[in-house]
């Protein structure tokens, strides 16, 4: 028990010296198939949200959705959204077609063995981070209630710059 | 203490903390973004338990129980470090096989250094990876259903030429708080052969072959033939042009004896998938897949999900009712043959069935049946057909999820499934089921979401009924589920609590009465036994 509570003071401790952090680089896949290396997320011009989900995540799908229903307010934020998807092999073949019905104009990709989901220590979907211009996670958010979409387009706009 | 005196792990430790603690120091501060990087996380969940003699739920030995999973990871500039503790004090519900004794265990239980770049990356220490579509090999972590099959070992990757990917390790796997006795390696390699960048019609064709071999010198099978060395190979193929995908792959192993069937033989898998969507919002995707004594083991003297070392789930759609998952759709790995379809549509908006918001429409079909005519015997060998649909019906289902927003604060869900699922191969179950879901923004800040599920069913409980009410305001949400069996035993399973999240954080508190029987993600299953009682979670990440 010692050790884990140290381990958890230790955590917490250097969790409040890096407040702000980098995205990680590993491999992630395109609807392709293509293995695509993380940090390419990055838009030098532009924030970047990050959204995690999956196919069978109601709330992610929630929370993509209504991000989608507000498009054009999205869009005006100025910022980039991708949705990463944590499907793997029992329903990869499925994602692309999903996004399609659903009306969703945003680019996809696929970490199906969680790569990136576990660099990013995220234990539960859904989940966003949002990234500066040079790949700077400046906020995460987990868990999505109806609402908080609105709460992002805000953040987004207050840190355009 | 000398260093060459230190355990194995303790040897690891030393030298990641090593690392550690020279990185920290060394830090450049104009630089600080671009050379370190610290990440964590914790999550913990503590249950407390009370017994219901009417429901027949019985205490456990222990009345509290929590697990507790705290990680750090980091990087400085291209080396990598990271360590995981885990404490089951003792393992909650469902979770008793890391501490079967009901007493405490807290334990390091991954460790891991190593140098990460685009082109190279090698790991010393406990590591994750997937092989194609994991039809070969698969290691993971599912701590929803208690899976983690990490391997403790070494592991390379390398992009040696642009369109040349290749990939090894050898190690053993995790089982619980051990590793297996079976010392595994494999090698990866996936090869682009052809791509073209074009807007409108993209082309690539890429291709893959794996290799794995699993020796268990250490295992002492005294009743059984047993072939100590598994070796295993799969070949794949990936085509894509426009917006068409095919994803193809076979894997076949030597033969091995399964427990408990004590059958010696080869087996293998085949998994074609295939995709097209159309520019107008139509998708159809296509799978099939035939098994034959495919699953894979670290160890094949234990017969457990923690002990996998392929991944082959239920290729079903995953249904996330509460009513669907009293019958999950189970695979065995062993003998089956099948498939599934998926058809989703956009009605668009200002069409005659798209109304104003669009509407978008779900089916999906799948059919899977026992590869073999007859039963096997203990330790007879047979042979199967390779494309042979006349076996016993295993499962299938056909279901249909229309999607609406109705209005913009209204948006509504409508879903029938239709399901057949032969329990233990000696009895059929045929249910219908029908549910809804209604979302009601009620203002920027608050929404009620309500559930309404029925499940029509002839045989064991019956039918079955539940109803959910969630309602959130900011980031604060309350919830009520209840499932009940309201022909037979008419117990209600419920679920109250609530939640709060903070950015990186979120709290739970629930207080549930849980249901026995199979918890299902991703159509790998874990049996978890009913209980009683309050839950408090917490998540931190950074």
């Amino acid at each position: 028990m010692k050790k884990i509570v140290s381990l958890i003071v230790f955590v917490l401790s250097m969790g409040a010296l890096s407040a702000q952090d980098l995205l990680p680089n590993v491999q992630i896949k395109d609807l392709k198939g293509q293995d695509i290396p993380s940090v390419s997320l990055i838009d030098s011009n532009a924030l970047t949200v990050v959204s995690f989900w999956a196919t069978w995540c109601k709330p992610c799908r929630q929370e993509l959705e209504a991000i989608s229903d507000d498009w054009e307010d999205f869009q005006k934020t100025g910022a980039r959204l991708i949705a990463v998807s944590i499907d793997d092999s029992r329903s990869t073949g499925s994602v692309q077609s999903i996004a399609n019905a659903s009306g969703w104009e945003f680019n996809i990709y696929l970490d199906d063995n969680q790569n990136l989901k576990r660099a990013l220590n995220i234990s539960a979907i859904p989940y966003a981070i949002v990234l500066d211009k040079q790949g700077k996670i400046i906020r995460r958010i987990q868990g999505y209630n109806p609402g908080e979409e609105v709460e992002l387009f805000s953040f987004l706009n207050t840190n355009k710059q | 203490m000398s260093f060459f005196l230190l355990k194995r792990k303790q040897s690891c430790l030393f030298i990641i903390f090593s690392i550690l603690s020279l990185t920290i120091f060394a830090q450049d501060t104009s630089h600080f973004y671009s050379l370190n990087h610290f990440g964590g996380g914790i999550e913990t969940q503590h249950q407390y338990y009370f017994s219901n003699s009417g429901s027949g739920i019985v205490l456990p030995q222990k009345r509290y129980a929590s697990n507790s999973y705290v990680t750090l990871n980091y990087n400085y500039k291209k080396i990598i470090a990271g360590v995981q503790a885990e404490a089951f004090l003792p393992a909650l519900q469902g979770y008793t096989k890391y501490t079967p004794d009901y007493k405490t265990k807290v334990d390091i239980t991954h460790y891991y250094a190593g140098f990460r770049s685009t082109k190279f990356d090698v790991t010393v220490g406990t590591f994750y990876d997937q092989f194609g579509n994991g039809l070969i090999f698969r290691s993971y972590e599912d701590r929803q259903l208690g899976i983690d099959n990490t391997i403790r070992g070494v592991h390379i990757r390398a992009n040696p030429f642009k369109n040349l990917q290749v990939k090894a390790f050898y190690g053993q796997q995790r089982y619980y708080f051990e590793y297996s006795d079976g010392k595994i390696g494999g090698a990866d390699a996936d090869l682009l052969i052809y791509h073209k960048q074009d807007a409108q019609h993209p082309i690539t064709l890429k291709a893959g072959g794996s290799l794995l071999f699993i020796n268990q010198d250490s295992l002492a099978y005294t009743d059984i033939q047993h072939n100590k060395n598994v070796t295993a190979w799969a070949g794949r193929i990936q085509f894509s042009a426009g917006n068409y995908l095919l994803n193809a792959e076979y894997m076949h192993h030597s033969p091995v004896a399964y427990v408990p069937s004590y059958i010696f033989q080869p087996g293998s898998a085949l998994l074609v998938s295939q995709s097209y969507h159309f520019n107008n919002g139509l998708g159809i995707n296509l799978d099939f897949r035939r098994l034959e004594l495919a699953a894979l083991k670290a160890d094949y003297g234990i017969d457990d999900i923690n002990n996998n070392l392929n991944y082959l789930p239920s290729l079903t759609k995953q249904h996330t009712w509460l009513v669907s998952s009293i019958y999950p759709a189970v695979c065995e790995n062993k003998h089956e043959i099948g498939g599934q379809l998926g058809i989703n549509y956009l009605f668009k908006k200002g069409t005659s069935l798209g109304g104003k918001y669009g509407t978008s429409v779900f089916i999906n079909g799948s059919l899977y049946k026992d590869l073999f005519y007859s039963n096997f015997n203990p330790g007879e060998s047979f042979k199967a057909k390779f494309i042979d649909f006349g076996g016993q019906k295993q499962y299938s289902d056909i279901n249909v999820t229309i999607e609406k927003k109705l209005s913009k604060t209204v948006k509504g869900t409508l879903a029938f499934i239709s399901q057949y699922n032969l329990q233990q191969g000696a009895y059929a179950v045929k249910t219908k089921i029908v549910a809804t879901d209604f979302l009601f923004k009620l203002n920027t800040k608050s929404a009620l979401r309500t559930e309404l599920q029925h499940m029509w069913n002839q045989l064991e409980e019956k039918n079955w009924a539940a109803a959910l009410a969630e309602y959130s305001y900011g980031k604060f949400s309350f919830f009520a589920t209840d499932l009940t069996d309201y022909q037979t035993s008419k117990t209600h399973y419920y679920n109250l609590g609530g939640s709060y999240s903070a950015n990186a954080q979120r709290f739970m508190l629930s207080f549930s009465k849980q249901r026995a029987g199979l918890l299902c993600v991703g159509g790998v299953c874990r049996f978890v036994p009913s209980y009683m009682g309050f839950t408090l979670g917490y998540t931190y990440n950074f």
